[in-house]
């Protein structure tokens, strides 16, 4: 048996969330936030969106894959606390205009810890109440 | 007005766990990632996979506390995470991952990021969803 695992991890290559009105989401997650559907396999319910050089996808939960995940996530119990996307630039003012042009609400916001060091970020919600981190360039 | 940034990509995900330790065996022992930051006095420990972190939160600490009971058999948010993996070789990654006992999906050729190629669907120890998947394979590309 080997002691080490035969595989190198080169990093995250998508994202797949539960939801309930998928339209919603891709609202959110194209219209305002910038992503692509790049793909929507009617088959599972399942679109991909693009995001940067990773995959968020959504799959229904009353859709073929949605169902073998059980109930509709609640307020409460859920497996994914949040998920950041790296954002290219952090312009707090343009940031904050932009979020209140489309109403949303800022959850937190602050320096945090990420892949390539700490930041600026910023805590959105989505429409099914998923937090998404947009974490701005490391300061060091 | 238009949205004033452009996206790199994914920078990390937060699962919410409860057996910290079964977590960090599985990710850095079996898996192959490493420790990064462990804040304790929030109740976050980073687990760095390449470009990439997972981070574990503890339902019974400080920030874990704020998302309420943990997670159950359904009803989850995240339906699975993927990590790409290289080299992919699929006898190789069944053979060491059963002798870890872990909880082995099928092997299916999926979509990704960079386009189709093989995947394996696999269990972490609290019934997390994790796809390893291998580089596209120019076969279904």
């Amino acid at each position: 048996m080997a002691t080490r695992a035969p595989i190198e991890m080169m990093g995250l290559d998508h994202l797949v969330i539960r939801c309930v009105d998928p339209a919603a989401m891709q609202r959110f997650y194209c219209d305002l936030i910038g992503c692509e559907l790049v793909r929507h396999n009617a088959d599972f319910d399942l679109y991909h969106l693009r995001a940067g050089s990773q995959l968020i996808d959504l799959i229904a939960v009353d859709g073929v894959l949605g169902k073998r995940g059980g109930a509709a996530p609640g307020a409460e119990g859920r497996n994914l606390d949040h998920f950041a996307i790296r954002i290219a630039e952090f312009d707090e003012t343009a940031l904050h205009a932009w979020v209140a042009e489309n109403g949303l609400e800022i959850v937190e916001e602050g320096p945090r810890y990420g892949a390539d060091g700490t930041g600026p970020s910023i805590y959105l919600r989505d429409p099914e109440g998923n937090i998404v981190e947009l974490k701005g360039p490391s300061d060091s | 007005m238009t949205v004033p940034f452009t996206m790199k990509g994914l920078d990390h995900v937060v699962i919410r766990c409860t057996d910290l330790a079964a977590m960090k065996r599985f990710y850095c022992d079996v898996l192959g990632g490493t420790m990064a930051e462990e804040d304790t006095d929030i109740g976050l420990y980073q687990v760095r996979i390449g470009d990439h972190i997972v981070d574990l939160m503890p339902v019974d600490e400080p920030s874990g506390r704020k998302g309420g009971p943990a997670p159950g058999a359904d009803g989850h948010n995240m339906d699975h995470f993927a990590i790409q993996v290289i080299p992919y070789d699929d006898d190789a990654i069944r053979e060491y991952l059963a002798a870890h006992g872990v909880d082995l999906g099928a092997t299916i050729i999926r979509g990704g990021a960079e386009g189709e190629g093989p995947g394996i669907h696999i269990k972490d120890p609290e019934g997390n969803t994790v796809e390893l998947k291998g580089p596209p394979d120019p076969a279904y590309n």
